[in-house]
């Protein structure tokens, strides 16, 4: 048996560590995705303690540098989707060894944006439109709205595909971009200005993904793979709700479907089988 | 003379298997150590290891409860920027005893199962100068030029017990190499019984005492001394009045360690205080954290704590904090 020594260490492990004690260790990329996590696994805080490492790529490195520290390996990390491929998600969840799962939807918010939860709280939330009758008939507008939101996902994707050669940071259309304003021509002008890439050259890429998205459209569950739910949920916000679509609004109404997903249908299998399974059952071996 | 610990080495010491805690940073002491970590990881036994490895320097009971239940365990001091090491070693099978070069300890000789001790040129000055001191008054006006400090354990259980007339007796501070505070109503170290006794005895001293606790602003309560019934009471900013012990946990938990610190610190000392959060608000957290640091700029001493309030970690820094929870 080696003596562990017990020493200084970097200030933001110190404090991970701090609050860590004996439990299990799941990065996740931001702030958002802890209250999430932590209202649906309230009951397992004691086991498990989620930490926001601020993005995808510091969730990879930072789970990385911890294992490597750690001796006890009882250290996880979940990203968002995004665009990467099926075969990429199936990869990491299916690995026995796996430290890093993938989400099967695009992102966490596509998890909260159910159509039964979303039509349970614009039913009471401050609206004069609202006039949605039933879930189903949520499910369909969430498609329409899945469907507008194509052109812009497409873009995305594109410039997504060249990040591996250029820096894409800050070119991605933000979540609130104006789809009533912005026409689709609009859009490929824009991304070709932000890639610097002719406009034909552009648009043919954008042709190219707006064809796969368009395959997916038909459920919810293969849409929320291609649709981001950040986007969407803005979009509920513009097309449902009468308040001012503030920050603060947003994550308020994040947070009602947050709730309602954990009280009312349960959480989704994908989320439970990374939670339940795969790391909260490893912690007892 | 000035004290520092700069490691603390254990094997097999309840939670602490086979551990060594560095309390250096770049090799240099640090004056605030924050332990932290999952309840059962050792933080209150490393407080108690420090507390027992340095009283055998006074060699007064070998058979201290917490060292006889662990199998090695070492301290690396610096004093005066000298290095030593203080030992104690209850090997657990029958070996041979080895020479541990030029460090002080005590070992289990298990062929004749007897104790033997190892002195040092360290061990021997050490003794004496705890024996010249040891029981000798502490001149709260005069203590900074003592010549020896103290080691200060605060252990977790720490409230003011309600004190009677018969109870009030001379409470002189006594110079003690290890003072351990304690929760008996037998406890000479009685702070409401001191405090009764200065009034009496010392008026100078009661003043600055009591100039002391007032300026630590306890949201505006003020303590007298009420000598019809020989009792310590406090006034509310309303113009109430209660007794000493009742005083919120929280209040009593500061009043003990900061007067128990104005009284007994002696520079160079070592403090260790077990859950320095006991029973605080994050506001009395801060206010008793920018009171330690503030004694230790007028004082200077190690404070080592154990906490789970990531608070500390803040107020004392990252630097200084060791998490004993493996990973």
């Amino acid at each position: 048996m080696t003596t562990r020594t017990i020493s200084k260490l970097p200030p933001e492990l110190t404090n991970i560590l701090f609050e860590l004690g004996n439990r299990q260790l799941v990065l996740l990329e931001g702030k958002d995705d802890i209250e999430v996590f932590e209202e649906w696994f309230m009951e397992n805080l004691s086991d498990i303690y989620f930490y926001p490492a601020d993005g995808s790529l510091n969730v990879k490195t930072f789970l990385q540098e911890m294992l490597k520290k750690s001796s006890k390996g009882k250290i996880y990390g979940i990203i968002d989707r995004d665009f990467r491929t099926e075969q990429e998600v199936n990869a990491a969840l299916s690995e026995q060894s796996a430290h890093l799962f993938i989400l099967r939807r695009y992102a966490l918010e596509n998890y909260l944006l159910e159509p039964f939860a979303v039509w349970e709280e614009l039913r009471i939330y401050p609206s004069k439109s609202f006039n949605i009758p039933d879930s189903s008939a949520m499910e369909k507008d969430l498609l329409k709205l899945c469907a507008q939101l194509k052109t812009m996902m497409a873009a995305n994707w594109v410039i997504y595909d060249s990040s591996t050669r250029e820096n894409t940071g800050g070119k991605y259309f933000k979540e609130g971009y104006d789809i009533k304003k912005n026409s689709r021509k609009d859009i490929i002008q824009q991304t070709s200005k932000r890639l610097n890439w002719e406009l034909a050259r552009v648009e043919q890429k954008i042709v190219e993904k707006e064809v796969i998205i368009q395959s997916k459209l038909d459920s919810i569950d293969t849409a929320y793979q291609m649709i981001d739910g950040k986007h969407l949920l803005h979009q509920i916000m513009y097309k449902y709700t009468d308040e001012p679509k503030t920050k603060p609004r947003v994550e308020h109404f994040r947070r009602l479907l947050t709730r309602t997903v954990k009280e009312k249908i349960g959480l989704h299998t994908d989320i439970l089988w990374i939670i339940k399974r795969r790391i909260l059952l490893e912690a007892q071996k | 003379m000035q004290i520092k610990i700069l490691s603390l080495t254990v094997k097999n010491g309840g939670a602490l298997k086979d551990v060594k805690i560095d309390f250096t940073d770049n090799e240099q002491s640090q004056s605030v150590i924050v332990l932290g970590g999952a309840n059962g990881s050792g933080k209150t036994t490393v407080l108690e290891l420090i507390f027992a490895l340095l009283e055998l320097f006074k060699i007064s009971d070998i058979r201290n409860m917490r060292l006889m239940q662990t199998e090695y365990a070492e301290i690396e001091l610096l004093i005066d920027r000298k290095t030593t090491h203080v030992f104690f070693d209850n090997p657990a099978v029958l070996t041979e005893a080895i020479s541990q070069g030029n460090k002080y300890g005590i070992r289990l000789n298990r062929v004749n199962n007897d104790w033997r001790t190892q002195t040092s040129e360290m061990s021997q000055q050490m003794y004496d100068s705890i024996m010249l001191n040891e029981g000798k008054p502490i001149n709260l006006s005069s203590k900074q030029t003592n010549t020896i400090p103290s080691i200060l354990y605060f252990p977790h259980h720490r409230e003011l017990l309600p004190v009677t007339g018969e109870q009030i007796h001379r409470e002189e501070i006594k110079y003690q190499w290890c003072y351990r505070y304690q929760n008996l109503s037998s406890f000479s170290g009685s702070l409401e019984s001191h405090l009764i006794w200065l009034d009496y005895a010392e008026p100078e001293i009661f003043q600055s005492v009591i100039d002391f606790l007032n300026q630590l602003d306890f949201e505006g309560k003020t303590f007298h001394i009420h000598r019809k019934t020989l009792s310590v009471i406090v006034k509310t900013r309303d113009g109430s009045t209660h007794a000493f012990d009742k005083l919120s946990s929280g209040e009593q938990n500061i009043l003990i360690l900061l007067l128990e610190l104005y009284r007994r610190l002696i520079p160079g000392s070592i403090v260790l205080l077990d859950e320095i959060e006991n029973s605080l608000h994050p506001a009395f957290q801060h206010r008793l954290a920018q009171n330690l640091l503030q004694l230790q700029r007028q004082i200077p001493f190690q404070l080592i704590l154990t906490t789970h309030q990531p608070a500390f970690v803040k107020i004392f820094g990252e630097n200084g904090t060791r998490i004993l929870t493996e990973f």
